[in-house]
């Protein structure tokens, strides 16, 4: 496994100012490390530089449904991008409907996106510090439905505010399908990397999942496998 | 080949369990089986030479060619129905039908009127018994160039050496009386052809003499024969020799007729009689067939089911198929992390 170090807070200059003393850093608080397996990570690696390496501003990762494994592609790409090429990153959880990574890491569920794209809050104020240089935008509290909100976010370019603060942008994006606004979130990137996850999603899923996308995404799939044994991938040469 | 391999043995155990079951069932099958006994009956066969069999094949040997004509014997109801009477099996059948309630299917059948009442058999079911027993139950091979093995299974060791028996002793009968019956025709034909030879001889004997009287000049021995008695004297002469070829041709007729009540000149000789076997020999076989159509079926469900699992699945396992199937690019595969 590895692990990204959360020991240190120092961030580059043009890095977002504390949070506010009156609201306590939960992140800061537990100082866990973030462990993400080493080969997703190696894998994550590779990919990062198909898809631009130091060059990419906002990559959002989707999938055609849910438990696909998204939101740890998402973590890793983050990491690949601080550890690689010491960039800092903003993990965006745009997955409005059901946000994960602020209760994982046990951070803040709120100021978010939601806030930000109202304008209620300034940029500095959402970013959250995971570990050196990687800082989590939580989904904030709702004011509507979670499709009205994603329609805002885009609409509002919120993500842009964020690129002023951090070198790149990465978001764990609602799933395509499901009736939720995965579809409307897509609009909002230029680069998309579609997480597959092997042996569970059908290919009519994700051919419905895609067809409707402006931007033809990179694939990368999750949780390969295979069921031979042994002596027969030896002899195989798998 | 690969991805069908895969379906294996990511579904082994869904697989394997019918396997399995079908295995335990032809065991289980094999062993409520009763016992069964074979008993054989082993002929020496060759070519025969004083009578000549216009059917002989001389691409065959002896064996097959005999062999052959026994399993059509065997598969007729005609042949086997004399088997059944020769030995006791007709009477065993019987026997056991008048005492017998029937099976599931017989019972259920009565029940609706459909089938006759306990006891009662008719001589054409009895018939149609023995004839199913026998043609279901007898083996003929030809177990060597010269040598035809006759085996019959049955539910006890006597009655398999009698039916043995009984069919290599019809065979033989029904051999020699076939060449008997051809023999028969050739001696009637040829008696008639004399007959009638002989007819013709006195004709032409008579019109010599009649023309010998009427003219006294040929007679004499230093006479020259005038062409109406070189005419008659040929037609005479012919007329001999005509009936001396069929007079050859029906002792001949005779002679095959004689020899072959004669033992052994049919070509047929009993060298091992059916002896009532010591031991069941029915378990072997019968594990071995069950072993050979568990494994058939076995492999059968392997199979389908392999085939059935990969066509159904319709999700990417490998990279290669994002390209294939979606048209998109894969930029990496992460492992499963156990």
């Amino acid at each position: 496994m590895a692990a990204v170090s959360q020991n240190s807070h120092a961030l580059h200059q043009s890095h977002p100012k504390p949070r506010p003393e009156g609201r306590p850093d939960k992140g800061s608080r537990r100082r866990e490390d973030v462990r993400i397996p080493r080969q997703m990570l190696e894998v994550c690696r590779s990919a990062s530089l198909l898809l631009g390496g130091p060059n990419i501003r906002r990559l959002g990762i989707t999938s055609a449904l849910r438990e696909e494994g998204r939101t740890s592609i998402a973590l890793a790409m983050a990491i690949v991008q601080r550890q690689d090429y010491g960039r800092t990153v903003a993990l965006v959880d745009m997955d409005l409907e059901n946000p994960t990574i602020a209760r994982r890491h046990d951070l803040e569920l709120f100021p978010g996106l939601a806030e930000l794209a109202r304008r209620d809050v300034s940029p500095e104020q959402v970013l959250q510090p995971l570990s050196d240089g990687l800082f989590v935008v939580s989904t904030g509290s709702l004011a509507a439905t979670a499709a009205r909100t994603m329609t805002e976010i885009v609409k509002a370019d919120t993500l842009s505010q964020l690129e002023h603060h951090v070198d790149v942008v990465i978001a764990d994006m609602p799933p395509l399908l499901g009736g939720g606004p995965g579809s409307a979130a897509t609009r909002a990137f230029r680069d998309l990397l579609l997480v597959i996850r092997a042996g569970a999603t059908p290919v009519a899923r994700i051919r419905e999942a895609t067809d409707e996308l402006q931007v033809v995404p990179q694939v990368l799939l999750n949780d390969t496998h295979t069921s031979l044994p042994r002596w027969l991938r030896r002899l195989t040469s798998r | 080949m690969l991805r069908l391999l895969e379906t294996f043995f990511r579904h082994r155990l869904i697989l394997l369990a019918p396997v399995v079951f079908v295995l335990v069932a032809t065991m289980g099958w094999v062993v409520i089986q009763p016992p069964a006994y074979d008993s054989s009956v082993r002929i020496w066969t060759e070519r025969q030479t004083l009578v000549p069999n216009p059917n002989s094949n001389p691409y065959l040997t002896a064996a097959q060619e005999q062999a052959g004509v026994l399993q059509e014997l065997v598969s007729t109801k005609y042949f086997d129905v004399k088997v059944g009477k020769r030995s006791s099996l007709t009477a065993a059948i019987r026997d056991q039908a008048t005492h017998s309630q029937g099976g599931i299917k017989t019972r259920a059948l009565r029940l609706v009127g459909l089938a006759p009442p306990a006891g009662k058999v008719t001589d054409a079911d009895i018939d149609d018994q023995v004839y199913g027993a026998i043609a279901s139950n007898t083996g003929v091979l030809a177990s060597g160039p010269e040598i035809i093995t006759v085996t019959y299974r049955a539910g006890t060791p006597e009655m398999a050496a009698l039916v043995a028996q009984a069919v290599v002793d019809q065979f033989m009968d029904e051999t020699l009386a076939n060449q008997r019956v051809q023999a028969d025709a050739a001696v009637a034909f040829y008696q008639s052809q004399v007959k009638a030879g002989q007819a013709d001889l006195a004709a032409a004997d008579k019109q010599v003499d009649d023309y010998l009287l009427a003219n006294p000049s040929q007679r004499a021995a230093t006479a020259i024969p005038d062409a109406r008695m070189l005419q008659l004297r040929r037609d005479d002469d012919a007329a001999h020799q005509r009936m001396q070829t069929i007079q050859d041709k029906l002792d001949q007729a005779r002679l095959n007729r004689v020899a072959l009540d004669q033992t052994g000149v049919n070509g047929l000789r009993v060298l091992d009689r059916a002896e009532p076997p010591a031991s069941s020999s029915s378990l072997k076989r019968t594990l071995l067939a069950a072993v050979v159509v568990g494994l058939v079926l076995a492999s059968v469900i392997v199979v389908v089911g392999v085939l059935v699992l990969t066509w159904t699945d319709s999700t990417i396992r490998r990279p290669q198929e994002v390209e294939e199937l979606l048209d998109l690019r894969p930029v990496g595969s992460v492992p499963r992390v156990t």
